[in-house]
């Protein structure tokens, strides 16, 4: 199995069906590279908001938050 | 329906959550649309389940602060991918009332970041007052994916009040890539009387026939022998176009069941178009079409005294 092959079974979570395994090994990379740089671009993103959110809420609300939060 | 279509309508809807933009998958065009359905819901549910714990909390945290404060925050700071990851874990009725407090392009930001699926008991509450505004403000923004995947999950009046805000060119596009397209009959029904003329003349005037057969093919009988009937009245030019269109995408099984739909006297309407079609147009059609319709065809053409004009038509068209 190529490289290629295996990363979309990875990300499709089982064996291609015959469609996409019949894609050009490197259309399916051109899929999967899309496919991680969407998954890159939203943990980062997710990861800024979730930082910048708490520096917004009011101080007297911030520690019944932090605690719902965090635990 | 159309194989070619539906998987057109989903490379779209795979490039739009990607992050990509026209042809940019095009290599796909051969891959089964459910085997590109599978392989979206698939990274749909990567991405949409990444922090959910954290998420979980955010969604409780917004329960003890006051929705007004929870939509100044979510404007002002977590900004729209992560109040949408938030309200899928959120009270659908805290949700709804936070949503209520946002500008429509912030709702409109945090939609397009949404995934209907997860939400879905939010998007069956949501007032119509609320629908209106986001589905105008998607419309301008071509975001016809987003609109497609939302249209599924809201109740009918919504749809009608989403409908009604779009312009033609949005509804057609919008139609194309709907999520669950058995809602297409209920929402072409909500439209508003005499509005799809207009919607084919649009079609025609954006090359836009591939979306509009895609829609009428996914509709009722009884809509589509009405459509049908609206399409025989455009007029030679753009019944012309449209046999064009139709053999430029090869889709001719999507155009058949129209002609197919009109009556005995749309079909004489029309019979004088067909006899003046482009002689290799006018052979696709009559091959696609089965012998019954053929015949129709022919006896349209000899109740307007055309009989002759079509047997020539088909004997340039190569067929006997």
């Amino acid at each position: 199995m190529s490289a290629a092959r295996a990363r979309l079974e990875a990300a499709f979570g089982g064996p291609l069906p015959s469609g996409l395994a019949a894609l050009d090994p490197a259309d399916q990379e051109r899929l999967c590279d899309a496919i991680d740089a969407t998954l890159a671009r939203q943990r980062r993103e997710l990861a800024e908001s979730t930082e910048k959110g708490l520096d917004f809420i009011p101080r007297l609300l911030r520690g019944p938050v932090k605690k719902a939060l965090f635990g | 329906m159309s194989a070619q279509l539906e998987t057109a309508a989903e490379v779209i809807k795979l490039e739009r959550l990607l992050g990509l933009e026209g042809d940019d998958f095009g290599f796909l065009s051969t891959v089964p649309a459910e085997e590109l359905r599978a392989l979206r819901e698939r990274v749909t549910d990567t991405i949409f389940d990444s922090g959910g714990h954290a998420l979980a909390r955010l969604g409780a945290a917004a329960k003890l602060v006051p929705s007004p404060l929870v939509a100044t925050i979510c404007e002002s700071s977590l900004g729209p991918l992560l109040s949408a990851r938030a309200a899928a874990t959120c009270e659908p009725a805290k949700a709804i009332d936070v949503a209520k407090r946002m500008s429509a392009e912030f709702l409109c930001d945090t939609t397009i970041e949404l995934d209907p699926r997860k939400v879905a008991a939010i998007m069956s509450g949501v007032p119509v007052e609320l629908v209106e505004p986001v589905a105008r403000e998607l419309g301008a923004r071509e975001e016809y994916v987003t609109m497609g995947r939302f249209l599924a999950f809201v109740p009918d009046e919504a749809i009608s009040a989403a409908m009604a805000a779009l312009s033609d060119e949005a509804l057609l596009r919008t139609a194309f890539v709907l999520e669950h397209k058995e809602r297409l009959d209920d929402a072409i029904g909500l439209l508003e009387p005499g509005r799809m003329p207009g919607v084919l003349r649009c079609a025609a005037d954006e090359g836009l026939w591939p979306e509009a057969l895609d829609l009428i093919d996914n509709i009722s009988d009884e809509r589509r022998a009405s459509i049908a009937e609206d399409i025989a009245g455009l007029g030679a030019e753009v019944i012309s176009g449209l046999v064009a269109a139709v053999s430029a995408a090869d889709i001719w099984e999507t155009l058949v069941p129209v002609v197919g739909a009109m009556s005995d006297d749309s079909l004489a309407t029309i019979a004088p178009v067909l006899t003046g079609l482009d002689p290799v147009h006018l052979r696709e059609l009559l091959e696609a079409a089965p012998a019954d319709l053929v015949a129709a065809v022919e006896r349209a053409a000899e109740q307007i005294g055309m009989h002759d004009d079509f047997d020539a038509a088909v004997a340039r068209a190569g067929l006997e």
